[in-house]
Formats: structure tokens, sequence, C-alpha cells
């Protein structure tokens, strides 16, 4: 029996519609019952996904040229500031900066998915005047439709087992977990465990620059490895890495993603972000991979972290499962506290049989990564001002 | 059976003795949920109250002949489920379990007989999907 198989062959069983695709969850019973060597023979895409806040997002878009043409300065999009630092009538907009009427309750995040609804927003800006861009004010309702090129891009997400989040101080704290209660009330954590991306491929063997994802609805690519990549990391024996690890920059069409897989959100004091929708198909090119698929929440061991230390290195409080997390109670010092998700496991389910499904009628086919990542990438702190 | 009454005190009638008066009048078992008076001097209270329909029913007329408002109420919030993502972020500050996420299907439930008014789940909710009722 072939224990090994290719991309291109996989492609192939793709166009002719015989490909055997499963999710990372469907495929995880198929190994327990069947033994690798079985299930390698029977299943040849794993498909993961995930739906949760991504903080370090944003858009590029071009608005074409006004008559007499301006080149934007001072922009703002429904009042959130956006970059006027690139070319004349291209712009940058990043999902945190919030219009500063809104209380914090209207961002950047929001005119990205109003754009994609097909709501119009209104642009705004002044510039200084020059010889080639005279004009120095404009002011238009736009929508996306109007624009030449919108695409999303997100320096970084699908974070490898990030940690959960604990506040053991006496004073309710305000995250971008959520809500932490005081003296360890509740415990928040942001991954989909077993279905997560870079949990079923931990070592990026199959993931690169250069891989075709679902990306909100649309088809995108991952165009470089994400910022504070870390693949350096400490692993248990499955691979999984102790602490927060690799990370992906992803890059999609914004005029082909769907409101349902890109919304935004606001966290009570602490400011506005985007759920994300992204699903990543997985190669079974030999067992190894498929190995790394079949490994379940008992098996994915993560962090509770102590977010109430205002340091940058925060104590672990408890080193737990996923499976204990997603019962809804945990267990710290014999005190049963609370857990709650912070991403959509509905949703990213949703995503997985929809990339799945893509995947099976021949819509999406896989793509060979142009670049494999390095496991020896570490992440700096910041410099300290003494340092030399 | 349970039945949680929502009364808003006109300024002028702030000060009445209802509780007082509902236990002495009808003898019933009632919680108090929340109650505060606003900058405008009007009073809130909301209660849930343990009791068949029919003495229910003759409380809440008497409330009203006193000039108080009182309407029933099912819980003080409702839930937008074309905004809700079902991440499941409100059931971390939700201690009555009214509001529950969990296996086989990860999507949200709302027990309203178990919510106890406490809003907690209002400003938490990321999609805003949550708001007063
Ligand atoms: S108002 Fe309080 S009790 Fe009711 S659902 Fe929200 S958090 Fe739970
Ligand atoms: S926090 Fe909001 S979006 Fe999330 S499950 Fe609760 S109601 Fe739905």
């Amino acid at each position: 029996m072939a224990n090994q198989r290719t991309i291109q062959e996989i492609n192939e069983k793709i166009k002719k519609g015989v490909a055997v695709v499963m999710t990372a969850e469907e495929v995880i019973d198929l190994v327990n019952d069947q033994g690798i060597e079985d299930a390698f023979s029977k299943v040849d895409v794993v498909t993961t996904a995930t739906f949760g806040p991504m903080c370090s997002s944003g858009a590029f878009l071009n608005f074409g040229h006004a008559d007499p043409p301006i080149r934007l300065e001072n922009i703002t999009l429904n009042g959130v500031t956006a970059s006027g630092g690139l070319a004349a009538v291209d712009t940058f907009i990043g999902v945190a900066d919030e219009d500063p009427n809104s209380h914090g309750e209207y961002g950047g995040a929001h005119v990205i998915c109003d754009l994609i609804k097909g709501n119009s927003i209104k642009l705004k800006s002044t510039a200084k005047g020059t010889d080639c861009y005279p004009r120095t004010s404009v002011e238009r309702e736009v929508k996306l439709e109007d624009l030449n090129e919108a695409f999303l891009f997100n320096a970084r997400n699908s974070y490898q087992n990030y940690s959960s989040a604990i506040n053991l101080s006496n004073e309710p704290i305000f995250t971008y977990m959520g809500t932490l209660l005081p003296n360890g009330q509740n415990v928040t954590y942001s991954t989909t465990g077993q279905l997560s991306p870079l949990l079923n491929d931990p070592y990026l063997k199959t993931i690169g620059i250069g891989t075709r994802i679902f990306l909100a609805g649309a088809q995108g690519y991952i165009a470089w490895n994400g910022t504070q990549f870390n693949t350096s990391v400490d692993r248990y024996d499955n691979g999984i890495p102790k602490s927060p690890g690799a990370t992906l920059s992803v890059i999609g069409n914004l005029k082909d993603m769907n409101p349902e897989y890109i919304t935004p959100v606001v966290f009570k004091n602490y400011g506005v972000s985007l759920n994300v929708g992204i699903g990543i198909p997985i190669p079974i090119v030999d067992h190894e991979i498929l190995k790394q698929c079949a490994i379940s929440d008992d098996q994915i061991q993560t962090d509770i972290i102590d977010y109430s230390v205002k340091k940058r290195s925060k104590p672990t409080v408890k080193t737990t499962t996923y499976k204990e997390l997603r019962s809804g109670e945990i267990d710290i010092d014999g005190k049963i506290i609370k857990t709650a998700p912070l991403s959509s496991l509905r949703k990213a389910r949703e995503i997985a049989d929809k990339l799945k499904n893509q995947i099976q009628t021949g819509e999406f086919l896989l793509s060979e990564p142009v670049e494999y990542f390095k496991l020896d990438s570490k992440v700096k702190p910041l410099k300290e001002e003494d340092d030399k | 059976m349970k039945t949680k009454l929502k009364i808003t005190f006109p300024a002028s009638l702030t000060d009445t003795p209802l509780t007082y008066l509902l236990i002495k009048e009808f003898d019933l078992k009632v919680n108090i949920l929340k109650a505060d008076i606003d900058f405008n001097n009007v009073g809130h209270i909301l209660y849930e109250f343990t009791g068949d329909q029919g003495k229910i029913q003759s409380t809440i007329e008497y409330i009203k002949s006193l000039g108080i408002t009182c309407e029933s109420i099912k819980s003080t919030i409702k839930i937008d489920e074309n905004l809700c993502t079902d991440c499941g972020l409100c059931t971390s500050v939700c201690f009555s379990k009214s509001l529950s996420i969990g296996a086989p299907d990860w999507t949200l439930s709302f027990d309203t007989d178990k919510c106890i008014g406490c809003n907690h789940c209002i400003p938490v909710c990321p999609a805003r999907a949550i708001k007063e009722a």
C-alpha cells in the first residue's frame, strides 16, 4: 500500500471529483477506528478552520482618481482615520482604529464589513494640493463595487496554541480575551482546538507561502509568515507547541467575501477588532501528517495565563487540555471555574464543511507552497532604552 | 411557576413600600432581582415571583391600581440571532447559567427562566447582539 502521495496527485483526484475530504474533527474518528495505514488510504484532504478575533487585520483600498485629481491625505472613512501615507488614491484602514465620536463602538472593522455588505461609506479627505494633484478636498459616498481594488491583509492570525486567560486579582479586567472577573471566576480561551489550522500541521509541513485558503468566503492566500512567528518554541511529544507558536499573514479579495464569515467585534474597554473566518486544507501526503491531523482536544495542552499581571511575561496558573476547557468547567486548586470560548466553533465547523464541499466539487484546488517556513524563528521583545 | 415583573414608579410614588404591601396583601414569595432610583427620581424594581398565574394576575392589577407601571417580562435582555456568531463569550459572565453553550452543536442557548436580569452579558457580547429588552 502506498504511504505517500503528492499534492499534484490529490489535485488530479479533485478534478475528477473523486478526492475524499474530511474535516479535522471527522478524521479523528476515522483514524481511531481504522488506524493510520487504513485511514491514509481513505482520506486525501483534511479541512481545518477557525473563526475568531484577529486584531492585526486591515484592508488596502484604491478609490480611483477624482477630476481634478487629489493626493488623499487626512483620510476618514465613516469617521475612522485611514492611512494617508500611500500613493495618491490608495489607503490602508486598520480594523482597530475607531471613529472618535462612536464611543469605541465603530471602527475600521465596521468600515470593512460595511463595504463587504454592500453598504456605502463616506470618504472624506483634505490635501495640501500639488502640481500633479491640485485638488485640496474631496467628499464622496462610495461602495465596494465603486473601488478598483479592495483586499484584506491580515498580518497575524491562526495563532498556534494561543493561551487561555484568567484574572487572579481582585478587580475585574477588560481584555481582548473578554471581561475577566476578579478572583479567578472565569476562564476564556480562543482557538478551535482540534479543528484549528496550525494545530493540525504543527511543523508547517504542508502550509507555506502561496497556500490557497478559505478567507472569509473568498479564496485567499497565505502571503507570508505572521508577525511574532515563533517556530522554535518548546513542544510536547506530539508536536504541539507548549506556548503560542506559528502565525500566518493572509490576503484575499474583499469583493469575494461573505459577511457571514467576517464580522466586527467590540471588546468592552479594549476596543474594536475583526472576527475572521479562515479555512485551511491540509493535503494528506504521508502518515506523519495524518497522525498530526488525528490529534484530538484531549491531547492538545494549553496554558491558562493570569492576565492581571501587568508585565510582558505573565505567570501560568494551570496547564490544561482543550477537552477540559470545552467541558465548560475547570478545576483550579480545587475550585470549579467556568470556562467560555471566544472563537465560534459553530462557525468554524461551518467553514470546514464548506471548504470540504468546495474541494469535493472541484471548486477549490490545493496549491503547493512556493516556499516553506523556517522552523527556527524566534520572537524578540522591544529593545529596552538602555540596550546597546 | 416563576414570573418576572418589571415595576416603574412615577417620581411621585417612588417612596411607596410596594414589596411590603405585596407580601402583606398577597402572601407572595418575592425575590428582588434589581432595584434602583434614577436621576429623574423614577424608581425601578425587577421582581421574581413564585406562585400560580391567578395570584400573579391579581397582583399585577393591584400594582396598576396604585398608579405604578407593571409589566410581566420573560427576561431583561434580547438576543439578535442575526448578529450572534455563537462565540460563547457571554456565557463567561452569566452566573445563573441562563446563557450556555456546549456540545454537540455549540450554538448559544438562552433559558429565560433562569435569567436574573443582571445585564452583565450586554457589554461583554463582542458582536453587540445582546440588547436590553
Ligand atoms: S442578564 Fe444576567 S442572568 Fe440574564 S442572561 Fe444576561 S448575564 Fe445571564
Ligand atoms: S457573546 Fe454575543 S455573539 Fe457571542 S454567543 Fe453571546 S450573544 Fe452570541
